[in-house]
C-alpha cells in the first residue's frame, strides 16, 4: 500500500513537471522569425500631442534564402517610425505598426535630436538605464538636424548606418579626436557633483556628387542637469580629453612661430597623466592642473631637427597646449558656467566638508575660481628620418 | 564447484536447471550399464553426445568414454586417449600393490598419458564435465570416474579490437573464449600474485566467470564486495558481460555506467595493476573493470602510450568535446530563445537571416534534428557494410542540404547538430556516450523552457547525482570529489610516467608506490662526457 502510494507520488510529480513545462507560457521567449533586431535608435521631438518620435533602424533579414549559390544577400536595414507621449510610449506604439517584436539587445547607437536635448533628456536616459534590453555600452550621439535623418544616411562600405557609426566611435576610442560617450559614461558623469556631462555631436554633410551623405562626428555638446547648454568647438573638444577619459592619442598641429618662415609642425601628443589638484584655504579654492604627456613628431616642414630645435618644439607644444586648455576652462567658467572640467568633483573628493559649504552657491563661485595650467611634454620619437624628407635648399642648414 | 547453489535448494525453482537436485549428487554406480542408462536418460535426444564402449583388455572389464563430439578435441581423443587405454597389455607387474588399486586409479596413475585429469564420483560432476567439453571415462565396478580435459572447439582468432581502436598500442583484443582472455592477461602480468577466482553462473548456461586481481595491491574490501555481489547472482543465463554488470552495479537506475568494460587486454592489465578488479566472462570479449570512476570513462589507452604533452593536450580537448556534446544544442536554443544579447551582433543577424521562413519553433527544430541524427546513427550501426554508405549519403543529402533548401531547417541548426555529433564521437567510452546522448535531450528540454537558468539547474542536478554515485564503495567522482590532489596526476591531464610514482589512492590505499623515486631521465652531465672522452 505504501509502495503504491510512493509510485503514485512519483507519477504525479512527473506530470506536474511535464505540464508546468509544456503548458506554461514563457513570457519573454521569442522565436527568431518573430523578432527584428534593432541596431540603431533615433529620438526626435515633433509637434502635436505625441511629441516623441522614435526611429528604429532594423536589420533586414528577408533577403537570405538558405542556400549558398543564389545568395542575394541584400542585407541592409529598414526604418520604422512611431510616435508617442513619451519614449516608452513611442516604443510601445511599434506594436501598432509592426507585426514583429522589436529586440533592443543589439542596439548600438542611440541618437537624440538637438531639439529634444534642449528640453532635457532625463526621462529617456532613465528608461534606457532601467530597461533590461538596453546595454550601458550603447553609444550616445546628438544630431544636428533630426535623428531620423542621421540614421537614414547611407554610408559607403556599410549597409547598416548604425554599424558604421559604431565602427567610427570604436575607432575614435583608439585614435582620439573626440571623446566617445556611451550610456554608462553619460550616466556616471551626470551623477557626479557637477551634474554635467557631454555627448558627441553627429552632423550631416551633403556630399557633392550626392551618392552618399557624410556623417561627421566632432564637437562635444555640454549638458547640465540633463539639458543641453552649449556646444564646444573642435579644438576645445580635443582639449577636454586632457581632463576626462582615458584617451590616448591627440593630434595637434601648430605653426612654430620662432622661426622666420612659417615652419609647420604636427605632433601627436599622448596623455600620460593629468592631475587636478585643489588648494583650499579658508574656503577659497585654487586649482593647479598638471598634465604630462609624450609626443611624437609626425610632420615637419621647413625645419632641421637638432636637440635645440626639439627642445624648442617641446616648449612650444607645452605653451600651445596650456593656452588651449586655459581657453577651454575659461569657456566653461564664463560662457557656460558649467563645470564639465570636474573642479567640483575634486573638491568633493579632497575636502567633502568644504564642498558641502560651497555646494549651494557653486554656480556663483565657479566662474571666478582661479587655476593654473602646467604642461610637461616629452618628445620621444621623431620617426625614422631626422631631417625634412624634401629639404629646402634656400634655407640651408642652420 | 557448484557449492554456492546449495543454499538456495529450498527456494522455489522457477528456472530451468541442468539437473534436478536429486540427480546432482547421485553417486556413480558400480554397474556400467546403470551409469550408461542414467546418462542416456539425462541426455535424452542429445545427438551430439557420444558413448564409446570398449573392453579394457588387461583388466577384462568393459569401459566407457562419454563426450560431446563438437565440444571436444576429437584428434586428442583419437590419438592420445584411445591408444593409451586400448594398448594396455598387462597390469604393471613391478607394482604388486597395483592389484589392490582400482582400475580407475591405475588408469590415472599409469596408463593415460594426459595432463589435465580429475577423479570424480557423482553423476552431476560427470554431466558438468561432459557439457564443458571434457571426456568422462567410466569403468565397470568402479564408483569413481575420470574426467579428462579435452575441451576444444572452433574459436575466433585474436584480432584487433573493433570498438576501442588505437593509433599506438597493442593490436590484440580479448576473444569470446575465456581461456584465451585469461592467457592474454597472464601474458602481460607475469606474477604469482595475479589471481583468478572462478565462479560458474547461470543455471542453464553454466557460464564461467573469473575475477582477476593482483593480490596485495587490490583492496581486500573491494575484492570481498565483488565476490559477495557475484555470489548472490542466481539467474538462468549469462550471455554477455552486460548481464553481470546490471546485476552487480551500485545504482541501477542511474544513467551513468558505474562499471567499465573493455576489450583490450592492455587496458584490463593496466587497471589490474592500478589495483582494480577485472571480471572475465566466458562467451564475450568484453571484460568488466571495477571499481570505476567518472574520469576513467573519458580516458583512452592512447593517453598512456603517446608522449605525455600530446596526451595531456588531447585529454583536455576531450573534456571540451564532452561539454559540447552535452550542452551545445541546449545552449543554442536557450540563448536564441531568451538571451539574444549574448550573441555577437553580426552573428545574430546572420542567424536571424538564416532562420527566416523556418516553420518550426527553434526547440522543435533542434529536437527534429537530434532525433534524425540519432536515427541515422542507429541505422549506420545496424545496416550491413555496403548499405552503410547509403545512410551517409542520405544523411548528407537529405538532412544537410535538402531540408535547408526546402526551408524546413535553418542552416545554423544543421551546423550546431553537426558539431554536437562530431563531439559526441570524441567520448572514448561507448556507454558513457549513451548517457551523454540521453542527457543532451534533457538539457535541450530544460534549456528551451527555462533558458540558461534551466541548463544551470540541470548541471547542478547532474553534479549532485554524480556526487551521490558510488562504484563498489568508491566515490564515483574521485579524485575530484572528495578532492585528492595526489591523484590528480592522472585526471585532467596525464603526467609523464616518471612522475606518476603512485597508484590511485582510492583503488589501492595500502600499497601505493609503483616505481622508484626520481626516474626522470637526464642527459649525461658535461663532466661525465669529458671523462668518457678522455
Amino acid at each position: 500500500m505504501k509502495k503504491k502510494f510512493k509510485k503514485q507520488m512519483i507519477i504525479l510529480n512527473i506530470f506536474i513537471f511535464i505540464f508546468s513545462a509544456l503548458f506554461s507560457g514563457c513570457f519573454d521567449k521569442s522565436e527568431l522569425s518573430q523578432i527584428s533586431v534593432v541596431i540603431g535608435i533615433g529620438i526626435d521631438k515633433v509637434s502635436g500631442d505625441e511629441p516623441i518620435a522614435v526611429t528604429l533602424e532594423v536589420v533586414k533579414t528577408t533577403g537570405f534564402k538558405g542556400s549558398s549559390d543564389d545568395s542575394e544577400k541584400t542585407s541592409g536595414s529598414v526604418f520604422e517610425v512611431s510616435t508617442g507621449k513619451s519614449f516608452f510610449d513611442a516604443l510601445q506604439n511599434f506594436s501598432k505598426v509592426s507585426p514583429v517584436v522589436m529586440d533592443f539587445t543589439h542596439a548600438e547607437v542611440i541618437i537624440i535630436s538637438r531639439e529634444l536635448c534642449e528640453d532635457g533628456i532625463s526621462q529617456v536616459i532613465d528608461y534606457l538605464n532601467r530597461n533590461r534590453q538596453f546595454r550601458s555600452i550603447n553609444w550616445l550621439l546628438i544630431s544636428d538636424k533630426t535623428a531620423k535623418e542621421v540614421l537614414e544616411t547611407t554610408m559607403p562600405n556599410e549597409d547598416i548606418s548604425s554599424e558604421g557609426i559604431d565602427d567610427m566611435m570604436t575607432k575614435l576610442k583608439k585614435n582620439a579626436s573626440i571623446i566617445p560617450v556611451n550610456l554608462n559614461n553619460y550616466t556616471i558623469r551626470t551623477n557626479s557633483e557637477s551634474r554635467t556631462s557631454f555627448i558627441p555631436l553627429a552632423s550631416m554633410e551633403k556630399s557633392q556628387n550626392n551618392s552618399f551623405d557624410k556623417i561627421k562626428i566632432e564637437k562635444l555638446a555640454i549638458f547640465k542637469n540633463d539639458k543641453l547648454v552649449g556646444i564646444l568647438s573642435n579644438e576645445e573638444s580635443k582639449s577636454l580629453m586632457w581632463l576626462s577619459g582615458d584617451m590616448k592619442g591627440h593630434n595637434i598641429v601648430f605653426p612654430l612661430k620662432s622661426e622666420k618662415n612659417n615652419q609647420n609642425m604636427s605632433l601627436e601628443v599622448f596623455k600620460k597623466s593629468a592631475d587636478i589638484i585643489p588648494y583650499i584655504t579658508d574656503g577659497r579654492v585654487k586649482f593647479k592642473i598638471n598634465c604630462t604627456g609624450l609626443a611624437d613628431i609626425r610632420e615637419v616642414d621647413n625645419a632641421y631637427l637638432d636637440p635645440m630645435m626639439i627642445e624648442k618644439i617641446q616648449y612650444n607644444t607645452q605653451k600651445t597646449l596650456e593656452k588651449q586648455l586655459s581657453e577651454l576652462i575659461d569657456k566653461s567658467q564664463k560662457t557656460f558656467n558649467t563645470d564639465f572640467i570636474g573642479f567640483s568633483e575634486k573638491i568633493y573628493e579632497n575636502d567633502p566638508k568644504t564642498w558641502l559649504k560651497v555646494k549651494d552657491n557653486w554656480d556663483s563661485i565657479f566662474p571666478n575660481v582661479e587655476y593654473e595650467v602646467n604642461f610637461k611634454i616629452n618628445i620621444t620619437k621623431i620617426g625614422i628620418i631626422k631631417d625634412n624628407a624634401v629639404p629646402d635648399n634656400k634655407e640651408g642648414k642652420n | 564447484m557448484l557449492s554456492h547453489f546449495d543454499n538456495i535448494s529450498n527456494s522455489k525453482p522457477i528456472y530451468t536447471q541442468v539437473l534436478p537436485n536429486n540427480q546432482q549428487d547421485m553417486p556413480i554406480s558400480q554397474t556400467l550399464s546403470d551409469n550408461l542408462n542414467t546418462l542416456h536418460s539425462i541426455f535424452l535426444n542429445c545427438n551430439d553426445v557420444i558413448y564409446r564402449e570398449f573392453i579394457l583388455d588387461s583388466f577384462k572389464c568393459p569401459a566407457l568414454l562419454v563426450f560431446i563430439s563438437d565440444l571436444s578435441n576429437i584428434t586428442l581423443i583419437n590419438e592420445e586417449i584411445m591408444p593409451s587405454l586400448m594398448n594396455i597389455k598387462e597390469t604393471p607387474s613391478d607394482n604388486q600393490a597395483a592389484s589392490n588399486v582400482t582400475v580407475i586409479e591405475a588408469a590415472k596413475n599409469y596408463f593415460i598419458k594426459f595432463a589435465d585429469i580429475n577423479e570424480i564420483s557423482t553423476i552431476g560432476e560427470a554431466i558438468d564435465g561432459i557439457l564443458n567439453g571434457n571426456t568422462v571415462f567410466l569403468v565397470e565396478g568402479n564408483i569413481k570416474a575420470l574426467k579428462l580435459k579435452t575441451t576444444g572447439f572452433k574459436d575466433r582468432n585474436i584480432t584487433e579490437p573493433t570498438i576501442e581502436k588505437l593509433v599506438r598500442g597493442p593490436k590484440e583484443g580479448f576473444t569470446e573464449n575465456i581461456y584465451t582472455s585469461i592467457s592474454l592477461i597472464r601474458r602481460k602480468i607475469k606474477s604469482s600474485e595475479l589471481k583468478f577466482e572462478e565462479y560458474i553462473l547461470g543455471r542453464s548456461t553454466q557460464t564461467k566467470i573469473d575475477i582477476c586481481y593482483l593480490h596485495g595491491i587490490a583492496d581486500e574490501g573491494i575484492i570481498n564486495e565483488v565476490k559477495k555481489r557475484i555470489e548472490r547472482i542466481d539467474v538462468d543465463s549469462i550471455l554477455e558481460s552486460g548481464y553481470v554488470e546490471e546485476l552487480i552495479e551500485d545504482t541501477p537506475f542511474s544513467l551513468f555506467p558505474q562499471i567499465q568494460h573493455t576489450e583490450r587486454p592492455d587496458k584490463a592489465a593496466a587497471a589490474i595493476l592500478e589495483g582494480r578488479i577485472a571480471i572475465l566472462i566466458d562467451g564475450t570479449p568484453f571484460v568488466l573493470i571495477v571499481p570505476a570512476t567518472l574520469i576513467q570513462f573519458f580516458q583512452s589507452s592512447d593517453d598512456y602510450y603517446e608522449r605525455y604533452p600530446a596526451a595531456a593536450a588531447i585529454r583536455l580537448i576531450r573534456y571540451i568535446f564532452i561539454m559540447i556534446a552535452l550542452l551545445l544544442p541546449a545552449l543554442y536554443v536557450a540563448v536564441i530563445s531568451y538571451h539574444k544579447e549574448m550573441i555577437p551582433t553580426h552573428l545574430l543577424i546572420s542567424i536571424v537571416g538564416a532562420a527566416h521562413g523556418v516553420p518550426f519553433p527553434i526547440f522543435l527544430e533542434a529536437l527534429i534534428m537530434e532525433i534524425t541524427f540519432e536515427a541515422l546513427r542507429e541505422a549506420g550501426i545496424r545496416l550491413p557494410g555496403p548499405a552503410n554508405q547509403t545512410v551517409g549519403i542520405v544523411g548528407v543529402l537529405v538532412i544537410g542540404d535538402a531540408s535547408v533548401k526546402a526551408g524546413i531547417i535553418s542552416p545554423t541548426m544543421v551546423v550546431i547538430i553537426a558539431v554536437t555529433a562530431i563531439s559526441s564521437f570524441g567520448i572514448p567510452s561507448y556507454d558513457m556516450g549513451y548517457a551523454v546522448r540521453i542527457l543532451r535531450f534533457m538539457m535541450l528540454v530544460l534549456g528551451s523552457f527555462l533558458g540558461l537558468y534551466g541548463i544551470l539547474l540541470g548541471i547542478l542536478v547532474l553534479l549532485i547525482h554524480l556526487c551521490s554515485l558510488r562504484s563498489f564503495n568508491i566515490d564515483f567522482l574521485s579524485p575530484i570529489a572528495p578532492l585528492n590532489l595526489k591523484d590528480f596526476k592522472d585526471t585532467l591531464v596525464r603526467f609523464p610516467w616518471w612522475a606518476m610514482g603512485e597508484r590511485p589512492s582510492f583503488t589501492s590505499p595500502h600499497n601505493r608506490r609503483r616505481q622508484k623515486h626520481n626516474l626522470k631521465p637526464n642527459p649525461p652531465s658535461k663532466f661525465d662526457n669529458d671523462r668518457k672522452g678522455n
